[in-house]
């Protein structure tokens, strides 16, 4: 039986949502049998395409929600999360969550 | 008739029919298929994207070796990019549902996601445009709908119109038909600029969108003086620009008789006036224009020209042929000036975000000394046929200053030591073109033998913006008056400190701003090829204490603009012939 889940995340990398970990994402969704689609307001893509997700221009502090629907949702969604939780594996990221990146972000523009 | 406004790169006037160019320098005509056709055509994708697709990977591979896997991965977002299940499935469908031609499909759909990335608001996207359209080329190749040279059929004269020109299709224009080009893109300080300034080609960058409302073959003019281009001009407006190409060629032929005559003063003090090149071959035109000298010789094109690294022996032959070439007069080799964005084959080519507060210039040199020695044994190699002087340029902080010093000393001990031919008491100098390097002018000037102020880069710096950034670019003066304080700093400590001082920025080859230069106090102008009959035209029409009442009004001023009116209103004074109406 299939499942429809949504979540919301947030880019939390200074660069957001650019080429390098836009191809990491495809790569990940295109594990899952799973339709997944991410997006804001009213503008969802396909997250198995690369120019679909750069076309997002989601930067810094953009919150996407994603939709997952299929047997394998569950573990579609939980890595996609855990993968903007991790900044995207950036070098130089420092793991963190996402209220401590927005204070980082207001101080050094201050 | 539609006027357009954007940046002046290049002086000059230049009329001739359009050739439009789309963003990547070529353009699909719409063709559609007969229904059994499109069986054929959809299977003839197919085997371009397979391989675009080998290509891609041998092209990340290759890379990863040389740069890391981290540099690699540009290729592998492009490979993810060709294989995209939204992109597939568009192509599938203009061939077989709307029996587009491939060529023509793939030409609309990676246009249309490239311009969907350069609208959003993120120069890091926007730059990804660029990935898209060398996919979209490369497929185009495959399907032989575009050959490598797009201009390399021309065979009668043209105006180029494109969305954007990179330096090396601007050098490689053909300049029997090109006579000109304007761009959507681009800023005043890039080097599509400089090259074109090079070339003596008329050019006009950074109009914006505007290539919609122009076919081939309508007439263009590309005011290169004033920034403006003019499409399907009426009748008097196209006398009028005729006319001023006759003016011009007239002004052209009498200033050529200036060439054997100094650059001096009406009373008589003498100005240095060299010249700014880029390639060895340009010492023909400094010769014939009776340059005092080459005052700025940038080395970036060995880098740019060719994939590979420049060796110590093409970086000799370079610089040799120069120094011979002038014989006698001096010649100033500035050290490598490229930011790390624009050396490729380098690791941590493309992590920085802020190219121009990074890893560029004699930072990128000190870091990478493989990259360095060879560059300073090949000048002091050339030294021994001529007057070589060496300049280091973006020097922030002594540390820099004394670090490549030091390494010229050791480079030239190993040449001493090994028994190569070479000099070793070259004058050594510096690019000021950090206001941090202004300030501490003072530590510096001890330490070095003569100084050499980069408006472009000081400017830049100063007013903090990027003159390639076309929103900005308008904020991007060289006359702005802070830019001139640091000015009128830099030539009192230079003589409290007895340092020769050249200006060798954009800005002294603007004869009206030659003028408020000689009015500050500098002797030494260095001016692209183009420009030294007309500076020194300047020069010689004016006395020194005209100069200097003119730095006095210019400096009580406020705004560059406020700056440029003035200096335009004192030259149409001073020198009227050279102001081109």
């Amino acid at each position: 039986m299939s499942k429809v889940l949504r979540r919301t995340v947030v880019v939390s990398n200074p660069q957001g949502l650019h080429a390098r970990p836009a191809d990491l994402l495809v790569r990940m969704a295109t594990q899952f049998e799973s339709n997944i689609l991410i997006g804001r307001g009213g503008e969802t893509v396909d997250c198995k395409s690369i120019l679909s997700l750069l076309t997002l221009g989601a930067a810094l502090g953009t919150e996407l929600s994603v939709t997952a629907e299929g047997d394998d949702a569950e573990n579609a969604i939980d890595s996609i999360e855990q993968f903007f939780l991790r900044g995207f594996d950036e070098p130089g990221f420092e793991a963190a969550g996402s209220d401590e990146v927005t204070e980082t972000d207001s101080t050094s523009s201050a | 008739m539609v006027e357009l406004q954007g940046i002046p790169v290049s002086p000059g006037v230049a009329i001739g029919p359009a050739l439009v160019l789309d963003a990547a320098g070529y353009r699909i005509p719409r063709s559609l298929l007969a229904a059994d056709e499109v069986d054929v055509e959809f299977a003839r994708l197919r085997d371009a994207v397979d391989r675009v697709s080998t290509r891609l990977e041998s092209n990340r591979l290759e890379t990863a070796a040389v740069a890391g896997e981290h540099t690699g991965d540009i290729f592998a977002a492009q490979l993810q990019m060709l294989h995209d299940p939204r992109l597939q499935a568009e192509l599938r469908r203009r061939i077989r549902e709307e029996n587009q031609s491939a060529a023509y499909a793939v030409s609309r759909v990676l246009h249309n996601y490239a311009e969907a990335l350069r609208r959003l608001d993120n120069p890091l996207l926007a730059d990804r445009a660029e990935d898209v359209l060398d996919i979209e080329k490369q497929l185009l190749l495959c399907l032989g709908a575009v050959s490598d040279g797009p201009l390399a059929d021309l065979n009668e004269p043209v105006i180029i119109l494109s969305h954007v020109l990179t330096p090396s299709e601007t050098a490689n224009l053909d300049r029997k038909y090109v006579r000109g080009f304007c761009t959507e893109t681009g800023g005043p300080g890039g080097h599509t600029a400089i090259v074109a300034k090079g070339l003596e080609l008329p050019a006009v960058v950074g109009i914006g969108s505007f290539l919609d409302r122009v076919g081939d073959h309508t007439c263009v003019i590309v005011d290169g003086d004033r920034g403006r281009v003019i499409i399907d001009p009426d009748a008097e407006t196209l006398a009028s620009y005729k006319q001023r190409l006759k003016e011009r060629r007239s002004l052209t032929a009498r200033l050529s008789e200036l060439r054997d005559m100094p650059a001096e003063t009406i009373d008589g003090t003498p100005i240095r006036l060299s010249a700014n090149i880029e390639f060895p071959h340009e010492t023909t035109t400094c010769i014939e224009r009776g340059a005092d000298g080459v005052g700025l010789y940038r080395t970036e094109f060995l880098y740019l020209s060719s994939a590979e690294e420049p060796s110590e022996e093409d970086h000799y032959q370079a610089y040799s042929q120069v120094v011979r070439e002038m014989e006698g007069r001096p010649v100033v080799i500035r050290t490598l000036d490229l930011g790390a964005d624009k050396m490729g084959q380098r690791p941590l080519a493309e992590q920085e975000h802020n190219p121009f507060l990074g890893l560029r210039s004699i930072r990128l040199s000190l870091r990478n000394l493989d990259l360095f020695r060879p560059q300073l044994r090949a000048i002091l190699r050339a030294a021994v046929h001529g007057d070589i002087r060496v300049m280091f340029p973006l020097i922030t902080t002594i540390g820099e200053l004394r670090q490549a010093r030091m390494l010229l000393n050791v480079v030239a001990e190993d040449l001493e030591e090994s028994g190569t031919p070479h000099r070793s008491n070259i004058p050594v100098g510096m690019m000021v073109e950090v206001p941090a390097a202004v300030m501490m002018l003072e530590r510096f000037a001890e330490e070095v033998d003569f100084l050499s102020i980069g408006t472009n880069d000081l400017a830049q710096y100063t007013l903090a913006v990027d003159r390639s950034n076309e929103y900005v670019a308008d904020l991007y003066q060289s006359s702005d008056p802070a830019v001139l304080r640091l000015i009128a700093r830099c030539v009192e400590v230079a003589a409290e400190f007895d340092r020769p001082l050249s200006i060798c920025g954009e800005m002294s080859s603007s004869p009206a701003r030659a003028l408020l230069l000689l009015g500050m106090g500098v002797r030494h102008l260095s001016v692209p090829p183009s420009s030294l009959l007309r500076v020194k035209k300047a020069i010689r029409s004016v006395s020194i204490q005209q100069c200097e009442k003119i730095a006095q009004r210019v400096m009580k001023l406020e705004a560059a603009r406020d700056v440029d009116l003035y200096l335009l209103d004192r030259l149409g004074e001073y020198v009227p012939e050279l102001i081109v109406t």
